[in-house]
């Protein structure tokens, strides 16, 4: 039980059977009434700065004791900025000073409230775009398009470059440009594991003629492709397209009998690899 | 007291009304500067050390072996240390300097109480030491700035409460009605600190010194950062602006730009800022609507805290010749351009697009380090160069030092800033990079680290040129005290306030009216900060749909429970994040994003907040048992070119099982559904688990007892981010 359920069963039993006014269940209703609260804080401001604003007019509005002093036309700039004259300063100057700091009374700078107010303003729109016209894609649904829009210009591209070349279809290379990519992917990728001559470290020697998930094209190239997980071999399917995958898968039995030095001990099954590399 | 009553033999003290009948009573006290001086000293002691372990951090992140093979010198355990030295050390100590000095002056009156005064110096040396003692150890709550063990912040509470009853004792006994906005802002600091503190450190003991989060994942991140986000605030941040108020006006001799403007920032200030602290943990698994109000806030943060900025250098105006000539204001202005900095940058760094290349790279480390070396660090030298002659009667020992350690101290703010920004800017978007085949670009995590060492290496040397500056001037200012003497007790007079008092004029004014009350300006800070507290971390406790239940997730058994926490102690979570976030470059790299539902038992969460290496929430099955053993041992066997320390030390030290019962009965009383039955064959368990662990090494050549530590690390290791997949396999 949460607190929630706590907090409404609290309720006398009689208004329990209706609904409750504000039903907080999920974070949109809990958003809600936090958007609530902010809407009766700003009611607030903007009663007390009427208020404020009446007192200050009431006081205009009575008769001046003294001719106020014409003042010049202000700049754009002075305007921004809200800076009095150096000059002018002991006018403003407060009476109390604390161990001999004193204060001056000059106005909060107009562009520092211009700024202000435009972050509130800011903040306001972000939320309702977020939250409520939903204009705003939170952070799933940014996701989730990511990936849709990622997924579709890999098939398009993967039909282009690759061809049809999956575990049914795929042959041995032997072109050396080909060998020679299918090594540089072999070293980025998988030295950490099989050595940098395949001779085996944590996985397997894959230059003996002994394999533990099959030893022909199609069998390397699915275990590439689909990974072993539970022996720790990752599904390379994402890194690498079929047309890298075959690569790789040509240039390791391409190693066939190479004899590197640390060779690890055979695991798996003998395979006929005259008869597999056919 | 020394207090002596007399009728005054001066000239009328100031703002006397004329026609006012009986001459006011001059009392006569002295200033405590002795305390002053010892936090002092203290700070110029901690800086260079926090400093210097600093220095030692940076040099691991290029050079593993700087940690010359040792346990308790490898990033992982030394990287808390330095934050908790620079923090609460050099930043508190001088704090409390800064807050005793002025304190005193604004409210002309002595400290309260010289006895609490010392107890509260020394205590926080005591907490200070216990921190430098016990971090190295491993004994860490992992926390980010909160990662002492349950004793010592027992002992920080109790030396924040001595803090706070000498500083209301004093404010309380002051002779000057007003409180000056310096003194605003060190209450404001003061009670949310507190609440702070206690909120974020409710803990289990298991024993003295090991304890769980009260709190778990979600629920545990967002307390965290929460805390962690207002520590900047309240602790980096208010009390300097309050020293701001004080010792800039001294310095420059100009009076404060704006009265009003003090009024509004601070308020605005307190009230918007502890909003702000859900934008560490944008794309998280938090509720959007959290992570929402955390990037509108730090938005709506950005004019608030500019406010003490162009307070400051609109009171040097018509001073800035001054600032030519004095080295002392130099570093004032630098400072505070570079809180002007650092408080535009971290607004900028909350919105969702921006956040989504800096978090986790070391554009954040570029950014805390701009605020902590400009504005804590630079504020801090110049009150110490404004104080110790002052209080020592003798100029300066020399002012041209002053001048070098300025320009080296900017130089090597310089240094440190700009190869981090460029770093963690590389960083980012290397991990967000894909090829036309729409694969990863650099699908090796260890190609991007590698690409920025050359950037860690400049950051070192940042690093020495402004630790070389800090040596320099403990060195001048050891000269200084040399050739002077301190004045222990500056004597001192003022008027005992009048009890009857009608405010006139100026004094009408509504604000005037709390700064002559601060029990309710105490009280008001106190509500101010509360709202967005409670509106924020309440509701993420209540409601339950913000942590949506995930059937297959089940707690850790108690080998991983023992794993779990050697991880903790090792820092691990320094350089490794347990949150894939929704992004594809992370997903495609690490495998599903982080779901709120998956933390539900992690007591504490392990979020981290920086990656030097991979995340590690996808870990378990990756490798086979055998990897995370060799990789432990020699990180480069596995992957060439890894920064990664070894930890040789894992694979011989024994783990004894005694106490795991103890631990799943901890988790248990904080909500983990351990049942008794598990809690009585922890022991068992656990060390059956382990046999199964080395067997399984042993199959592939590798001879480990079962109770060595690497074993249940691996057990740890190899737990991460499967219970998910099992759901994934069921619903297949």
């Amino acid at each position: 039980m949460t607190l929630s359920t706590i907090l409404l069963q609290a309720v006398p039993a009689a208004a329990a059977a209706e609904k409750p006014l504000l039903e907080i269940k999920t974070p949109e209703d809990l958003f809600l009434a936090v958007i609530l609260c902010c809407l009766v804080a700003v009611c607030a401001v903007v009663a007390v700065a009427t208020w404020s604003l009446y007192l200050n007019v009431k006081k205009l509005s009575q008769p001046a004791g003294a001719v106020e002093a014409v003042e010049e036309p202000k700049t754009f700039w002075q305007s921004l900025t809200g800076l009095v004259p150096l000059a002018k300063e002991k006018d403003l100057k407060m009476d109390h000073e604390y161990d001999g700091i004193a204060e001056l009374d000059n106005p909060t700078p107009p562009w520092f409230m211009y700024l202000f107010y435009s972050t509130i303003a800011f903040a306001v729109v972000y939320l309702i775009g977020y939250h409520m016209t939903g204009t705003g894609k939170l952070q799933i649904q940014e996701y989730t398009e990511e990936v849709t829009v990622a997924e579709k210009a890999r098939e398009e591209y993967l039909a282009k470059v690759a061809g049809s070349i999956n575990e049914n279809t795929v042959t041995f290379v032997r072109e050396t440009a080909a060998l020679e990519s299918g090594k540089t992917l072999f070293n980025q990728y998988c030295t950490a594991c099989h050595g940098q001559n395949a001779e085996g470290k944590v996985g397997p020697n894959l230059t003996d003629e002994y394999w533990l998930h099959g030893g022909d094209v199609k069998a390397v190239f699915h275990t590439i492709t689909e990974g072993v997980p539970e022996k720790g071999m990752v599904a390379w399917k994402k890194q690498l397209n079929p047309l890298q995958v075959q690569q790789v898968t040509s240039y390791i039995l391409s190693l066939q009998g190479s004899k590197p030095v640390g060779a690890k001990e055979p695991q798996g099954e003998k395979v006929d690899m005259q008869l597999a590399l056919k | 007291m020394n207090v002596s009553l007399e009728p005054s033999a001066h000239a009328a003290p100031e703002r006397r009304q004329p026609g006012t009948a009986a001459a006011p009573v001059v009392e006569r006290f002295a200033y405590d500067n002795l305390i002053v001086r010892n936090f002092g000293i203290a700070t110029i002691i901690w800086g260079i050390v926090g400093m210097l372990v600093g220095v030692i951090a940076a040099t691991q992140l290029f050079a593993p072996a700087a940690n010359l093979g040792n346990q308790y010198t490898t990033f992982g355990r030394i990287r808390p240390l330095h934050t908790n030295a620079v923090i609460f050390a050099f930043v508190g100590n001088a704090i409390f300097m800064g807050v005793y000095y002025s304190l005193q002056r604004l409210c002309k009156a002595r400290m309260f109480s010289d006895l609490l005064s010392k107890i509260h110096f020394w205590g926080w040396q005591l907490i200070i030491v216990s921190a430098a003692l016990t971090l190295p150890l491993g004994i860490t709550t992992s926390k980010e700035y909160a990662e002492l063990e349950w004793p010592i912040d027992i002992a920080i509470t109790l030396m924040w409460v001595v803090f706070g009853i000498n500083m209301f004792g004093t404010i309380i006994k002051r002779r000057e009605r007003h409180l000056y906005v310096a003194i605003w802002f060190y209450i404001a600091t003061f009670i949310t600190v507190a609440v702070l503190h206690l909120t974020n450190s409710m803990e289990m003991p298991v024993n003295f010194l090991k304890s769980y989060s009260l709190y778990a994942g979600v629920q545990d991140a967002l307390v965290q950062w929460w805390y962690g986000h207002n520590a900047v605030a309240f602790f980096l941040t208010t009390p300097y602006l309050g020293m701001m108020y004080y010792f800039l006006p001294k310095m420059a001799n100009r009076p404060v730009y704006s009265y009003k403007l003090s009024i509004l920032h601070f308020w605005a200030l307190i009230f918007i800022y502890i909003w702000a602290g859900p934008h560490h943990l944008l794309y998280s698994s938090l509720p959007d609507w959290a992570q929402s109000l955390g990037v509108v806030f730090s938005i709506m943060l950005i004019a608030p805290s500019w406010g003490g900025m162009i307070n400051g250098l609109l009171t040097l105006r018509g001073a800035w010749d001054k600032v030519r000539e004095d080295a002392i204001l130099k570093f004032m202005v630098v400072g505070l351009t570079g809180y002007g900095m650092a408080t535009f940058e971290g607004p900028m760094l909350s919105l969702k697009n921006v956040n989504a290349i800096a978090h986790f790279t070391d554009w954040v480390v570029a950014h805390v380090h701009v605020g902590a070396l400009a504005w804590n660090g630079f504020l801090t030298f110049a009150m110490l160069y404004w104080l110790i002659p002052r209080m020592y009667h003798t100029p300066l020992f020399s002012k041209k030092l002053v001048n070098v350690h300025f320009w080296i101290g900017t130089l090597g703010i310089l240094f440190y800033a700009v190869p981090m920004y460029i770093s963690g800017f590389t960083q980012g978007m290397m991990w967000k990079d894909f090829t036309d085949e729409g694969v990863l670009k650099y699908p090796s995590f260890l190609e991007t680290t590698l690409q920025i060492l050359p950037m860690h290496m400049m950051r070192a040397a940042g690093g020495v040129l402004y630790l070389t500056g800090t040596i320099i001037m403990a060195y001048n200012l050891f000269k200084t005290m040399a050739a002077g003497s301190l004045t222990a007790n500056e004597a001192a007079e003022a008027p005992a306030l009048e009890k009857a008092y009608t405010p006139t004029g100026h004094d009408a004014y509504w604000h005037r009216w709390f700064e002559r009350k601060p029990i309710p300006l105490l009280v008001g800070s106190l509500v101010v900060i509360l709202i967005g507290s409670l509106i924020e971390l309440v509701p993420t406790f209540m409601v339950e749909s913000n942590v949506p239940t995930i059937s297959t997730v089940q707690p850790y058994t108690a080998l991983e429970v023992e794993g779990r926490d050697l991880y903790i102690k090792e820092g691990c979570v320094s350089c490794h994040s347990q949150l894939v976030r929704p992004f594809r470059s992370e997903t495609e790299r690490y495998g599903e994003y982080a779901k709120a539902g998956e933390f539900v038992y992690d007591h504490p969460f392990l979020w981290g907040s920086k990656r030097t290496g991979p995340d590690l929430l996808r870990e378990g099955g990756k490798y086979p048992d055998s990897w995370h053993y060799h990789h432990m041992r020699e990180p480069a066997s596995m992957s060439p070119g890894s920064i990664m320390p070894a930890y040789p030390w894992l694979l011989e030290q024994s783990l004894s099982y005694a106490r795991t019962g103890d631990k799943l009965e901890a988790l248990k009383a904080v909500g983990v559904p351990y049942d008794n039955i598990q809690i009585a064959n922890a022991q068992a368990d656990a060390e059956a688990q382990a046999q199964k662990i080395a067997a399984n090494l042993a199959k592939e050549g590798i001879k480990v007892a079962p109770d060595k530590e690497i074993v249940a690390l691996i057990a740890y290791l190899q737990r991460l981010g499967t219970d998910i997949k099992k759901l994934e396999t069921a619903q297949k």
